[in-house]
């Protein structure tokens, strides 16, 4: 099954391109242009891995970020941002995010990323299925 | 002697503001480079195809090739105006090429600006650096006193028509009154008064009852 993508950036020529670019890799992409766009679709739809602009308007990309890990908890996030500035880095790092990338990245690179993200995801949630029935055989006795 | 350390932060803003659109641009064109590499390694024998998809990235690389000169041109005209501490101005392309400039700035903060057309555009003997920041100034002044997502429209009244600039936030339902009163008491209002004393503007309020910033063009020294 194909890996679903979300990314949100205001650049609207980039993120069609960069989308085109992912899903010639075999990722299913889909794409909004700010942070509130993001927040919205992230209510509807459950993506493997989010791919956030650290600059928008309205929304930026850190505070979309602190939304939508409360609507999805689990769901890695990767930041991009145009500026090299480590602070951004932190911050996005601290509220949750999975890595950071500066642009323009290297489509191959952010592929890795996303891949590396979705394979997070993907044991942690294994890891909470084990818990699960963990506690379920432990409080049946089992 | 004269210094332009006050002046600093305005210039690192604007430039930031215009960086982060030439490294848009940049990215923009880098990926579409990317996806021809794409599109040669994926299907080589169907020509047709080939073709056309080659010409689609093509023509976005050539729109973005003529953003970034756009881009380039409109900094190297405002870091130009350092040249000199007294040029004549064009109101009109100053003002112009200064939202071009800012629009990704202010789009951050949901705001649009707009500059309505000027058949006649006035021009002034001053200070080009401190004009710009006069009006700089008169842009946060009022983003900092309305609420966010409202539009400014920046009107140039020609010698005939009174011979000022105009700011106007774009809000029909605004109380004017207390805006103004908000604006006039802000701690940006004192600024702008202070820079604009030192090229011999005065910033006013429009009237009253109607809410904005004006700047009249008669020198007064």
């Amino acid at each position: 099954m194909k890996i679903k993508v979300l990314i949100a950036d205001d650049e609207k020529e980039f993120i069609e391109t960069l989308a085109q670019r992912l899903e010639i890799r075999d990722f299913a992409v889909t794409t909004v242009g700010s942070g509130s766009a993001a927040i919205e679709i992230v209510e509807k739809i459950n993506f493997d891995v989010i791919i956030l602009d650290v600059q928008m308007p309205e929304i930026n990309g850190i505070d979309a970020l602190k939304k939508i890990k409360k609507i999805t908890p689990l769901t890695p996030v990767i930041m991009l941002t145009g500026e090299a500035t480590v602070e951004n880095a932190i911050q996005g790092m601290k509220l949750g995010a999975f890595d950071f990338l500066i642009k323009p990245t290297q489509t191959t690179l952010l592929a890795e990323k996303i891949k590396q993200a979705h394979a997070h995801k993907h044991e942690h949630e294994e890891r909470i299925r084990q818990a699960e029935i963990e506690n379920i055989l432990r409080t049946r006795g089992w | 002697m004269k210094t332009r350390d006050d002046a600093t932060a305005f210039f690192g803003q604007v430039t930031a503001s215009t960086t982060h659109e030439i490294q848009n641009v940049l990215a923009i064109i880098k990926e579409n480079a990317g996806l021809m590499e794409d599109i040669l390694l994926m299907n080589p024998d169907n020509l047709p195809t080939l073709l056309e998809n080659l010409k689609r990235c093509i023509g976005k690389t050539k729109e973005q090739a003529y953003r970034g000169v756009d881009l380039t041109s409109g900094l190297n005209a405002f870091a130009h105006t350092t040249d000199t501490f007294l040029a004549p101005v064009n109101v009109y392309e100053i003002i112009k090429n200064l939202i071009f400039l800012t629009k990704r700035f202010f789009l951050q903060k949901g705001i649009k600006l707009a500059l309505t057309d000027c058949n006649c555009p006035p021009s002034i003997m001053t200070d080009p650096v401190l004009f710009q920041k006069i009006l700089w100034m008169c842009l946060k002044c009022l983003t900092e006193t309305m609420d966010l997502n409202t539009n400014i429209i920046i009107t140039i009244l020609t010698p005939d028509t009174g011979n000022k600039i105009e700011f106007r936030p774009d809000d029909p339902t605004l109380d004017n009154g207390s805006f103004n009163q908000r604006l006039s008491r802000s701690a940006k209002w004192d600024d702008l008064e202070r820079t604009c004393k030192q090229i011999n503007l005065t910033p006013r309020l429009i009237t009253q009852t109607l809410p904005g910033i004006s700047i009249g063009l008669d020198q007064k020294s």
